[in-house]
């Protein structure tokens, strides 16, 4: 049976109109779905095909009709299948959405794919719809369509199909495949004859039933929980903040937060952050415990702890006041020392616990700003890691101190444990505070993350923190602005501060 | 007091996950449906996890008469292809579109733009290589610029050739008896292998990789 004003010339371009009714439950209309969506693709690539026709892709229910891109056939038909549907379909809305496709001459030639009966009073829709589309052929798929619906729909030549069991579906589209492409494709054989029907069953048997697609619950994409670890030990507060008194005008505040992630996962905070006070000396300490590693969330506290006090043994050991090269070099041994004692801390600790050094794996930042009041302060930093020790000028100048040492990809990073001591003073750096900083940040990864770009992120934090820095409670404060939310930071957070209160 | 406000215009970070599907003629029927089920399952799983959802990047490949590739795009957006089976195993052609995939892809880390974490590459095939593999296999390897952080080959039943997979990468997995169950069973390891991931990468060592991954189903041998 020929097909009806067969579009042949350039100036008869046709429209195909695959319509598919999404109240028949996610199940079907998935299935369906899928060898929609492989037929649509088969047409489109069928050489001349788009030159002859279009393609018009729609999904309807009760109420609305849209048409949508084949790369979102699934995505909609999945969503809109999932919403509560009432009653079945209605063709007035799908009737209403084809009249306002652009009328190319050839002719809509449409195929409604039932995956239900219809609701009430569908039969009073029928005859507009001839009315305005070519022809009709109506796949009645899945058991519960009425079949009688699909004889009512079908206009010729298409005609009815009942495709029960569903199985039997992709034949069924193999075979209208074939035989639009014999009409509108670029083909020396005649065009094939349409496919006997009504096909309700095939020849050779419906396809094993694992090759049918699976039923797929539409993803509406996950939201992040906040779950309590069960596991008690070790345990962390998911929030810690401190303020320590400096001198000479000077003050010192650290927060630290547990990330979405480790709240997502019910797991406990791994950063950690130290501050000290050393004859004039500000010390801070922060460690980004390793997320592969057991119990890094110790090492890191452990870290910070034993780095103070190596800082401030380090102090009294190798600081004589010194200027210019000597005294840096001085200082980058002070922050040695503070490296030394934090690896001494780590290992101790595995010792007691009798468990791999490489369990209690962190980075490790260090910061000694002093010594205040003097002529010449100066300010030493060690940084194993990620992170950033990040200075503020008098002029909103950003200076990084130290370096991350960052791989080509992100996350490459070092450990303390893994460093060698070899390595070591390669990790420190010192030099004069001049101009003497009005803020030097000491910050994980979680938080140094979120300011790339530095100079276009930069500025919020600092502007915050200055904020923070003139009210009661700063180190309360400090923790509230570190609540941020932020797509793609999921990480702890910790951050310390030493800030000039007068300048 | 309340948080920061960084407005979210920053790009963000990007765990790439690349797809290396046969799709050669051995797989038609319930092997190839069993596979677009597969890649389904893995969207829908990562899907529900936040981490995941963003960060997670795919990429499809198949390779049958040739390579064809699907431009890396973000989970929220990824539509499971439906896939079709027919025609040779150019594996060469796949790996060597896997090298232009990470050389044009990846967003190597700089101080003003977020690089990404290290790829992660799954090969699913089922039979010998019907072209030129073993010059891509070593590209991918030595490859100095953007190299692959994972790269774990699934081979599937008893035309595979294991030799040749190990060639490709050290990690290669093994599924003799290849049955709709078991190819599902893979792809949900692999969607805890990318999650794992996407956990782990921010924070990995130099130079280490992945060992961390969960085992394998035991219907999956690992070699």
């Amino acid at each position: 049976m020929p097909m009806p004003d067969p579009p042949r010339g350039a100036d008869r371009r046709s429209a195909l109109i695959f319509a598919l009714d999404v109240t028949g439950g996610d199940d079907v209309v998935y299935r369906v779905a899928v060898y929609l969506q492989d037929l649509a693709r088969k047409l489109a690539d069928a050489p001349g095909l788009l030159r002859r026709t279009r393609i018009d892709l729609v999904i309807f229910d009760a109420q609305d009709a849209t048409v949508v891109a084949l790369e979102q056939l699934l995505a909609v038909a999945q969503r809109m299948a999932a919403a509560p549907n009432p009653t079945g379909a209605a063709f007035a809305p799908l009737y209403r959405q084809i009249k306002q496709l652009p009328y190319e001459n050839g002719g809509f030639h449409t195929f409604i794919l039932l995956t239900r009966t219809p609701a009430a009073g569908w039969q009073s829709d029928v005859a507009p719809l001839h009315a305005l589309v070519a022809s009709v052929t109506a796949l009645c798929c899945g058991p519960d369509p009425a079949p009688e619906v699909a004889h009512a729909l079908s206009k010729e030549p298409g005609g009815t199909r009942i495709v029960d069991p569903l199985a039997t579906l992709r034949k069924q589209f193999d075979s209208i495949g074939a035989w639009l492409m014999g009409n509108f494709a670029d083909s020396p054989a005649p065009p094939p004859e349409p496919p006997a029907q009504p096909p309700a069953s095939v020849p050779d048997g419906p396809p094993p039933a694992e090759e049918r697609p699976a039923v797929v619950a539409p993803p509406t994409g996950a939201k992040w929980r906040v779950i309590e670890p069960t596991d008690r030990s070790d345990a962390v507060d998911h929030l810690a903040a401190q303020q320590m008194a400096g001198v000479a005008g000077w003050q010192m505040i650290g927060a630290s937060r547990r990330g979405k992630l480790h709240a997502h996962e019910g797991s406990y905070r791994e950063d950690a952050f130290a501050l000290g006070m050393h004859h004039g000396w500000h010390l801070i300490a922060v460690a980004d415990g390793a997320g592969s590693c057991r119990l890094s969330r110790v090492g890191a506290r452990v870290a910070c702890a034993g780095a103070i006090d190596g800082l401030k043994a380090g102090l009294n050991r190798f600081w004589n006041g010194a200027k210019d090269d000597l005294g840096a070099t001085m200082l980058r041994q002070v922050i040695r020392a503070g490296i030394e004692e934090a690896h001494a801390a780590v290992y101790t600790e595995a010792g007691k616990r009798d468990i791999p050094v490489r369990e209690l794996s962190s980075t490790l930042l260090l910061l000694a700003l002093g010594p205040v009041p003097s002529p010449q302060p100066w300010l030493a930093v060690g940084q194993i890691g990620d992170g950033m020790v990040l200075a503020v000028g008098p002029d909103d100048d950003l200076r990084v101190l130290g370096a991350a040492e960052k791989g080509f990809y992100a996350g490459e990073t070092v450990f303390l444990p893994g460093l060698a001591v070899s390595e070591w003073e390669a990790h420190t750096w010192a030099l004069p505070a001049d101009p003497l900083p009005e803020m030097v940040l000491v910050m994980s990864d979680g938080v140094a993350d979120d300011l790339v770009p530095l100079r276009q992120q930069a500025p919020t934090l600092i502007g915050g923190l200055r904020e923070v820095i003139v009210r009661p409670q700063p180190d309360q404060d400090l923790l509230t602005i570190l609540g941020y939310e932020k797509r793609d930071s999921a990480d702890d957070r910790t951050l310390a501060v030493v800030y000039r209160r007068e300048k | 007091m309340n948080g920061l406000n960084f407005g979210d215009n920053t790009p963000t970070r990007r765990l790439p996950v690349y797809l290396l599907l046969d799709t050669s003629g051995s797989m038609a029927g319930a092997p190839i449906v069993a596979v677009n089920n597969g890649v389904g399952l893995l969207y829908r799983e990562l899907m529900n996890n936040p981490n995941a959802l963003e960060t997670v990047w795919i990429s499809v490949i198949t390779f049958a008469q040739d390579a064809k590739r699907t431009p890396l795009t973000d989970l929220s957006t990824f539509t499971p292809p439906v896939l079709t089976a027919g025609g040779p195993t150019a594996l060469g052609a796949a790996l060597r579109e896997l090298g232009r995939a990470l050389d044009s892809d990846v967003i190597a880390n700089s101080p003003d733009r977020k690089g990404d974490y290290k790829p992660l590459a799954f090969l699913l095939t089922d039979g010998a290589p019907t072209d030129e593999w073993r010059s891509a296999a070593q590209e991918l390897k030595q490859r100095a610029k953007a190299p692959l952080g994972t790269f774990v080959a699934l081979g599937c039943g008893d035309e595979v050739k294991v030799d040749v997979l190990k060639e490709i990468t050290d990690q290669v997995l093994l599924m003799r008896d290849v049955q709709a169950d078991s190819l599902q069973e893979f792809f949900r390891w692999v969607s805890a292998s990318v999650k794992q991931a996407s956990i782990a990468a921010p924070r990995l060592g130099s130079g280490e990789s992945l060992t961390a991954m969960p085992p394998p189903p035991p219907s999956i041998e690992v070699l």
